[in-house]
């Protein structure tokens, strides 16, 4: 019996949306797909117990939270935010809305790992505070924290003060 | 916070396509392959048989249908089946296009003719009503869900037009047990629909999102959704509040008679025994209303090799179906359990070693 059977349909099903969330953790395409081929290969390793009553999916997004914060803490990671454009007072609302999408890709990499976590499981991963405690591993209380911190950065850095 | 939403969801979909499958397990082969290396590197057959596995990834299998053909296989009539237990679809090891022209094949009771059901979309949902006397399944052509009554031949068309890419990651559909009602889900595309659909009335409610659909019952009865955590679960008997309980769980039975007991398996888990993960196992009842302690069973009397899989519909107040599958090529299984005494007793045995429906089954 193949040891990774299922494996290769669980990525082909996932790995994108696990990929967009790589993708808001890092900012960067590049590092995403180190990030999330990193995180892959250690549901590879783990395939027969996830397989076999675990639930891969979850383990896999705990993964890619806890190594993003791990390469961010060890490897010091450049995360590169976009370059913004100048803007005009007379843009259309459509740039409007891309600029402000720059404006934050660039914001989020200026936050901390921790900060730019709970951004991403709470706002785009539509987490509990619970549930974004146990995926990082930290207190109900220092996710309370760290969004507001977040959120007040955020809004500080964002010219419009939009994220309200 | 809605438009923060928004944009970190479009900021998202920046994200570059990847296909990373292949290149995770060659990264998990080598990760395994050192440490059995280092682990017993006196051990030359050891680090030979890693090596076969290595030669043996880069050589392409040739694609293998597992499943036999039936005997005697024929075109879905009009009208006139009699009652569901099963469809399958054989499955192929490598996706070559030899492998595409598939189709569901549904099995009846005691029937030896299995019936080719091409309307069933290939990505779509699927499903049994407990009783086999309806099925549902998404019709790519009609792009909604279809509800077929396999005696008569009626066909209820959901008030609900869905594209296929509804369909093209993951997604559940659970039947009522008369198969008028049904909650259809979806996750990992662009819509992620939840919704509770009633063909009879004509009727479609959207559900919160994230809920994962448990068990619906005909008419206005109860509503199940369930929610995985990390380490906890949650479980919602709609109109009630949720409970909470102390496992990760998304596989339970439907609701029991009673309208308040949920099933679910409980495996045995030896971290330092892959092999032996799924041996044994529990039934855990709890009262999806009122939470409170749960009630464990051990599972007693299914065959050598057999593992406890997915629960489905109760046959009475006490008696749950239970999937029970083998590690190697052998069948599944079909039991009943009971919850009270953990006995459990064979049903049948299924057809097919590929993706399988199993009448009432909750998965």
């Amino acid at each position: 019996m193949d040891r990774y059977e299922g494996f290769h349909e669980f990525v082909r099903a996932r790995q994108q949306s696990l990929m967009r969330t790589a993708y808001l953790l890092t900012g960067n395409a590049h590092l995403a797909e180190d990030l999330l081929q990193t995180v892959l290969i250690r549901v590879a390793s783990h395939w027969g117990k996830l397989a076999d009553g675990g639930n891969p999916e979850a383990y896999a997004r705990k993964a890619l939270v806890n190594q993003s914060l791990s390469w961010r803490r060890r490897r010091h990671v450049e995360l590169l935010g976009a370059e913004l454009p100048e803007v005009a007072e007379s843009r259309q609302a459509h740039d409007e809305t891309t600029v402000r999408r720059l404006v934050l890709l660039r914001t989020l990499a200026r936050l901390t790992a921790k900060q730019r976590a709970v951004i991403v499981l709470r706002f785009y991963e539509d987490c509990s505070e619970h549930e974004t405690a146990r995926l990082m591993g930290v207190s109900v209380g220092t996710v309370k924290s760290q969004t507001n911190y977040a959120l007040a950065k955020l809004r500080a850095l964002t010219p419009q003060e939009v994220y309200r | 916070m809605n438009m923060l939403r928004e944009d970190l969801h479009a900021l998202a979909e920046q994200a570059p396509a990847v296909d990373l499958a292949a290149r995770a397990v060659r990264g998990a082969r080598r990760r395994r392959a050192t440490r059995l290396a280092v682990a017993a590197a006196a051990v030359t057959c050891l680090i030979a048989g890693g090596g076969a596995a290595l030669v043996q990834q880069v050589r392409p299998e040739p694609p293998v249908v597992l499943t036999p053909p039936p005997a005697r296989t024929v075109p879905l009539p009009a009208r006139g089946i009699g009652p569901a237990v099963q469809a399958y679809r054989p499955v192929c090891r490598v996706g070559f296009e030899s492998c595409g022209g598939r189709v569901w094949l549904l099995v009846t009771d005691g029937g030896d003719t299995t019936y080719e059901l091409p309307e069933v979309s290939s990505q779509g949902p699927l499903a049994i009503t407990a009783d086999g006397r309806r099925i549902a399944y998404y019709s790519a052509r009609q792009r909604r869900i279809v509800v077929r009554d396999l005696a008569s031949g009626r066909v209820w068309r959901a008030p609900l037009k869905q594209p296929a890419e509804d369909f093209a990651v993951e997604f559940s559909l659970r039947l009522s047990p008369g198969g008028l009602r049904f909650i259809v889900s979806g996750w990992g595309g662009r819509r992620e629909p939840n919704k509770l659909v009633d063909v009879e009335r004509g009727t479609v409610t959207d559900l919160e999102r994230g809920w994962w659909p448990v068990s619906v019952a005909d008419g206005s009865g109860p509503v199940v959704l369930a929610r995985p955590y990390d380490m906890t679960s949650r479980v919602w008997v709609l109109g009630h509040e949720p409970i909470t309980i102390g496992y990760f769980a998304y596989d339970y039975s439907a609701l029991a008679p009673d309208g308040r007991t949920l099933a679910r398996v409980e495996r045995s888990v030896d971290p330092e025994r892959p092999a032996t993960l799924r041996q044994g196992g529990s039934i855990v009842v709890v009262d999806a209303i009122r939470g409170g302690r749960e009630r464990r069973t051990r599972i007693s009397g299914m065959a050598e090799g057999l593992h406890a899989g997915h629960l489905g519909a109760w046959l009475n107040a006490t008696e749950v179906t239970m999937l029970a599958t083998a590690e190697s090529n052998r069948p599944s299984v079909l039991y009943a359990v009971d919850v009270r005494t953990g006995r459990s007793r064979e049903l049948r045995t299924l057809r097919g070693a590929g993706a399988t429906v199993v009448a009432g089954l909750v998965r």
